[in-house]
């Protein structure tokens, strides 16, 4: 990490914990919320972590793209997750789902730093710096973005469904999406996600089967991508053959959401298998 | 300038009274031509659907206040006054603040009060009525209210069952502008609540009763469109609101109906309304996906929740009324030290000046230098002795008036005046 990486990261991190704070301020204490602002700071705190995230690439000359480590990764995650989040706020009005999505952001940013000294002994195999292999990761981390954003807007369906049944229409609920809201931004961001997701995992098995075209297919990230992905093929015909909507619906997003971060972190943990290096 | 307030309101007068001296726009601006005329001073008149004050600072007391109102109004003094309350100076101000803050209001926290207070203002100012003193009360009092609401939440949450709906059907669907609300039955609370949902952007209402004429009635108030009582179930697939207040002694809508309807709506959701007594929707049908059923004890509950959470606030907002009333009270105080301000300064530049001609006529061989250096000395002198008291006077803090009398009797300046 050089100095301009450290200090962009510093300065982005900054802007997103004084955004999460307004954001939760909002959700929690239904005080005056200025929206405007408020996304212009995460706006500018994306672009920090975008200058962040290009000053670790050109620091080495042999990298194209900062995805190559469980450090890389985790960074760029949680940039994508708020970029999702920018365009769905700016777009959508579902400023509460800000008090969930920015938590998971700096999460995400908080393990990549865990994960720093990781970086020298989990080298990936020198083809890694292959153009296609990057288009792959790409592909499937906005695609996991996505469906992190849909599972918040699911997340917030839920509590405010609840809230609404109870006949306890008080504070909390007061600042939360509309149920109808929420729930047409869950179904819109699964089904923007998944086309992504499948170009990412199909691009990711061209270039494996064109480098080894046995061995690969039981590594466990493999297995996992597969159930997810199933998981929101059933939750998108449900939706568009069945007219699943609400509870059920946001039933199954959250175990969409779940078999990702299996995928994602948990058969990570394994180091084992053909994504060991991630 | 002593200020007095007298007036009546839902606490203490009957409709009746309260109506007879509800002046319109035109004849409230006679009235204080008339007050003007009458007694002097200003006056300003706040006549809302719950209240009439009249507001004046000048000589005028109350029993002249009430027969001039009595008079305008076309009523006897003796019929009347019982109902009137009566604030002075300090009082008077804290009450206006109360009022204009929404606390004194039947629905505590209400904003509609602000706005009038804004006309009351407006009127006064058309026809001259008012001067600096109770214009810069009102500019108080308007501060106040802004500021209470801005910092409290005594106006935050819902304020009517109408309101009520409206919130929760936002908490559904989000923007209203393209809801279909439905009416079954034409009761005056279903007529409310829909009311309510249309000035708040609802696309478009059908109504629906037993009797179809009445249907059609209601309709025509509303802008909406009648149908027909045996179309209810697919009224039940097109609506996004259904509000139900037949006279019914057994549910009209079974679970079983929504519950159809829910498939032909492919699952949109439907926010069900049961405002009748006995119930019109079968209580089961608030469990099924996507259907939100609220019966009249429900949105009652938001509502009174919310009201007490607005009394919570009224205490703060106690606070900001105290220090607003304060402001104003030593805007005033420092006013009324003026003339005493004055004449402190006067009286010791005469002073400075005897004294100063004095030691210098005595002093005939100083050079012209020496001589300015004493005057200035002299000057500085004075300036300081005086700061403190001048600036004690400008701020009004405290027992101004006991410093007022103190320094008038000390520095003898009636005699001067």
């Amino acid at each position: 990490m050089n100095h301009y990486e450290a200090w962009f990261i510093a300065l982005s991190l900054a802007a997103y914990g004084v955004t999460a704070f307004f954001y939760f301020r909002h959700l929690f204490g239904g005080r005056e919320f200025w929206s405007r602002p408020t996304l212009l700071l995460l706006t500018a705190g994306l672009g920090l972590h975008f200058l962040a995230l290009t000053a670790h690439t050109v620091s080495d000359p042999q990298k194209a793209l900062p995805l190559a480590n469980v450090f890389e990764t985790l960074s760029f995650s949680a940039w994508c997750l708020v970029l999702v989040f920018v365009l769905v706020e700016s777009r959508w009005k579902l400023t509460a789902l800000g008090a969930l999505v920015l938590p998971l952001a700096l999460v995400a940013m908080a393990a990549s730093f865990l994960a720093l000294h990781r970086t020298a002994q989990n080298q990936p195999p020198t083809s890694l710096s292959q153009a296609w292999l990057g288009v792959h990761v790409t592909l499937v981390l906005v695609g996991y973005a996505a469906f992190t954003l849909s599972f918040c807007a699911a997340v917030a369906y839920l509590l405010q469904d609840r809230f609404l049944r109870s006949k306890r229409f008080q504070g909390l609920s007061r600042q939360l999406p509309p149920v109808q809201v929420a729930d047409e931004a869950a179904y819109r961001l699964a089904a923007l996600g998944f086309p992504v997701f499948t170009l990412g995992l199909i691009i990711g098995a061209i270039w494996a089967y064109s480098t080894q075209p046995s061995g690969w297919a039981w590594d466990p990230k493999v297995v996992w991508s597969a159930v997810t992905w199933l998981v929101f093929v059933v939750y998108l015909h449900a939706r568009m053959a069945s007219g699943w909507k609400g509870r059920k619906a946001a039933a199954l997003l959250i175990i969409g959401f779940l078999c990702v971060i299996v995928t994602y972190v948990f058969t990570g943990l394994l180091k084992a298998g053909w994504h060991h290096f991630v | 300038m002593p200020i007095i307030a007298i007036g009546l309101n839902h606490k203490t007068a009957p409709v009746q009274v309260r109506e007879s001296l509800a002046f319109s726009h035109g004849r409230a601006k006679n009235l204080l031509e008339h007050l003007r005329a009458a007694h002097g001073g200003e006056n300003l008149l706040l006549c809302t659907c719950n209240r009439t004050e009249l507001y004046h600072s000048g000589s005028a007391e109350k029993p002249a206040l009430i027969s001039s109102l009595a008079e305008r109004a076309g009523l006897g003094c003796a019929e009347i006054e019982d109902y009137f309350y009566c604030h002075h100076d300090r009082e008077a101000v804290h009450h206006l603040l109360h009022v204009a803050a929404g606390l004194d209001s039947m629905v505590v926290g209400e904003y509609e009060i602000l706005n009038q207070v804004k006309e009351a203002l407006a009127a006064a100012e058309s026809v001259n009525a008012i001067g600096p003193v109770l214009s810069r009360l009102l500019h108080e009092a308007l501060a106040a209210g802004k500021r209470v609401r801005r910092e409290t939440a005594i106006s935050r949450g819902v304020f009517s069952v109408g309101g009520c709906a409206v919130v929760l059907a936002r908490a559904i669907f989000g923007d209203l502008s393209g809801a279909q609300a439905a009416i079954v039955g034409a009761g005056e609370m279903a007529e409310a609540v829909a009311r309510h949902l249309v000035s708040s952007g609802a696309k478009s209402v059908f109504v629906t009763n037993r009797t179809y004429d009445r249907a059609g009635q209601l309709a025509a108030m509303l802008g909406g469109e009648a149908v027909h009582f045996e179309d209810l179930p697919a009224l039940l697939e097109k609506c996004n609101i259904l509000i139900s207040s037949t006279a019914a002694p057994h549910p009209i809508i079974s679970r079983q109906m929504i519950a159809q309807a829910m498939r032909a709506r492919r699952n949109r959701p439907l926010f069900l309304i049961d405002i009748a007594v006995p119930r019109d929707i079968e209580a089961g049908a608030g469990e099924l996906d996507n259907v939100y059923l609220y019966n009249i004890d429900d949105l009652s509950a938001v509502v009174e929740r919310d009201s007490r959470a607005r009394l919570e606030e009224a205490e703060k907002a106690e606070r900001i009324l105290q220090e607003q009333a304060e402001q104003f009270l030593a805007w005033e105080a420092s006013r009324e030290a003026l003339p005493t301000l004055r004449a402190l300064q006067d009286k010791f530049e005469a002073i400075r000046a005897e004294e100063l001609e004095e030691a210098l006529r005595r002093l005939p061989n100083l050079s012209g230098a020496d001589r300015q250096r004493i005057e200035q000395f002299s000057r500085a002198l004075v300036n300081k002795i005086l700061h403190l008291p001048v600036s004690r006077l400008r701020n009004g803090e405290g027992r101004q008036e006991e410093v007022v009398e103190a320094l008038r009797r000390i520095f003898e300046l009636d005699e001067k005046r």
